[in-house]
């Protein structure tokens, strides 16, 4: 997907969304259910949850699409928090449930590391924040991506990643003001 | 090591941490309402979502199975068909009420239910709420467990359903108190095949409530609860007649 590109077309798609023509519902799932659906199964690590989610996202969407405002986010990245949000919500939910998950998807947050950067510098954006990030010491790096891309809680962050709940939560906090400062230049 | 300064560090960026996915369910919950309503705070997750952006180009696409798309567009349409037949423009009020009525029973196929806020609660929670410290509860005790939410999404009250010596019993927890002088609100039971809403009986606004559900088919699959607003003493008809409060879709842990 290129997102520049595909703006315009998504904008347009979504501004018909939000008079509810039904058509450009099927539109907007051609363009991105790609997309979103690797990032549900991203969070999820779960065929058939991130299935389930990706319906959602997509009746959340059409439901929502009048909330989207053009000026204030990228549909890219809308449509991309909508279906990362609901995947931590149901992540959430089976997280309750028991806890036959967690060790399974240590290996996965390991992958989180500096290996994945290299996609994001795709964009300009990306490249900011990866230099961002590249930036912050190694041990806070892992977290924040661990975080990112594992949706998990502090709690179990801390458990995956084998140190202190404290020692977690001031890395993570302290990398993301580093993170906007750097950012913010 | 410098992780040894980490106590300094206390001020959380809630808006950083909300959109990073660290928080628990409940604080996630609780940065969503304040989205809603605390329009600087919602610029700020705006603003850490655009920063954060990024890391979404990183994540490979993955081509989702052909069945999805076919299951999105049968809600949808489903969805449609129920915007529209029965539609007196003479009864806006009317109109709106039994739409959202029927959106319930629907919403309680489980397909468009998250939006709802729908919330599973679990046996170790369940816990908590009775008051039984950190033993378990038993689970066999326990059937189902929702959010009722009102349409911002807001949690209105928590509900749990569970047998009790061969008869159901309702616990409604409430959130937040719904605001509307002189009415009381009134738990219904929405099948989910668009059948009548049935009353499961009348709630406080400010205190739990255990309501003895028995023989009144609450625990069906897939069904959802509402909350409506009615005249002291309940509904004068045996079907909701005010607004509509509170939703939610319940789920089996």
């Amino acid at each position: 997907m290129q997102p520049d590109q595909g703006r315009a077309v998504l904008v347009g798609i979504m501004g018909r969304l939000a008079v509810g023509e039904q058509d450009a519902l099927g539109e907007l799932y051609q363009r991105t259910s790609a997309k979103l659906f690797g990032v549900c199964l991203r969070i999820l690590n779960d065929r058939e949850e991130a299935e389930d989610v990706l319906q959602d996202v997509y009746l959340t969407v059409w439901r929502r699409a009048d909330r989207f405002d053009s000026e204030r986010a990228s549909p890219i990245t809308w449509l991309a928090t909508i279906a990362r949000n609901r995947s931590i919500d149901r992540l959430r939910q089976i997280g309750r449930r028991g806890g036959e998950r967690p060790m399974e998807a240590a290996a996965d947050v390991a992958d989180a590391g500096p290996d994945a950067f290299e996609l994001m510098a795709a964009s300009d954006d990306g490249r900011r924040l990866r230099e961002c990030l590249g930036a912050l010491d190694a041990p806070t790096q892992t977290s924040i991506a661990s975080a990112f891309y594992g949706g998990i809680t502090y709690e179990q962050l801390a458990e995956r990643l084998r140190v202190p709940l404290g020692t977690i939560k001031s890395r993570i906090r302290r990398g993301l003001i580093k993170l906007r400062e750097c950012l913010a230049q | 090591m410098s992780d040894l300064r980490s106590e300094e560090v206390g001020e959380a960026d809630r808006a950083a941490e909300y959109v990073l996915g660290v928080l628990g369910g409940a604080e996630r919950r609780a940065a969503e309402r304040q989205i809603e309503r605390d329009p600087v705070f919602a610029r700020a997750v705006d603003g850490w979502n655009a920063r954060l952006a990024p890391f979404y180009e990183a994540i490979e696409p993955v081509e989702p199975p052909a069945g999805v798309w076919p299951r999105i567009a049968e809600e949808l349409a489903r969805m449609r068909r129920l915007e529209r037949p029965g539609v007196s423009p003479a009864k806006p009020k009317g109109r709106r009420v039994s739409g959202i009525w029927q959106w319930i029973g629907l919403s309680g196929m489980g397909l468009a239910a998250a939006s709802l806020a729908a919330l599973i609660v679990v046996a170790g929670n369940l816990t908590d709420l009775g008051g039984m410290g950190g033993e378990q509860a038993t689970p066999a005790d326990f059937i189902l467990a929702g959010t009722l939410a009102s349409d911002n999404g807001q949690p209105l009250f928590t509900v749990v359903f569970y047998s009790e010596d061969d008869h159901d019993v309702a616990t409604l927890i409430p959130v937040a108190s719904p605001a509307d002088g002189g009415r009381v609100p009134e738990l219904w039971v929405v099948p989910p095949d668009g059948a009548a809403p049935r009353s499961l009986g009348l709630l406080h606004a400010s205190q739990p409530v255990v309501l003895d559900v028995s023989n009144r088919q609450v625990v069906e699959p897939d069904a959802a609860l509402a909350v409506s607003m009615e005249p002291a003493g309940g509904s004068p008809t045996g079907l909701p007649t005010g607004p509509v409060v509170a939703h939610g879709a319940l789920r089996t842990p």
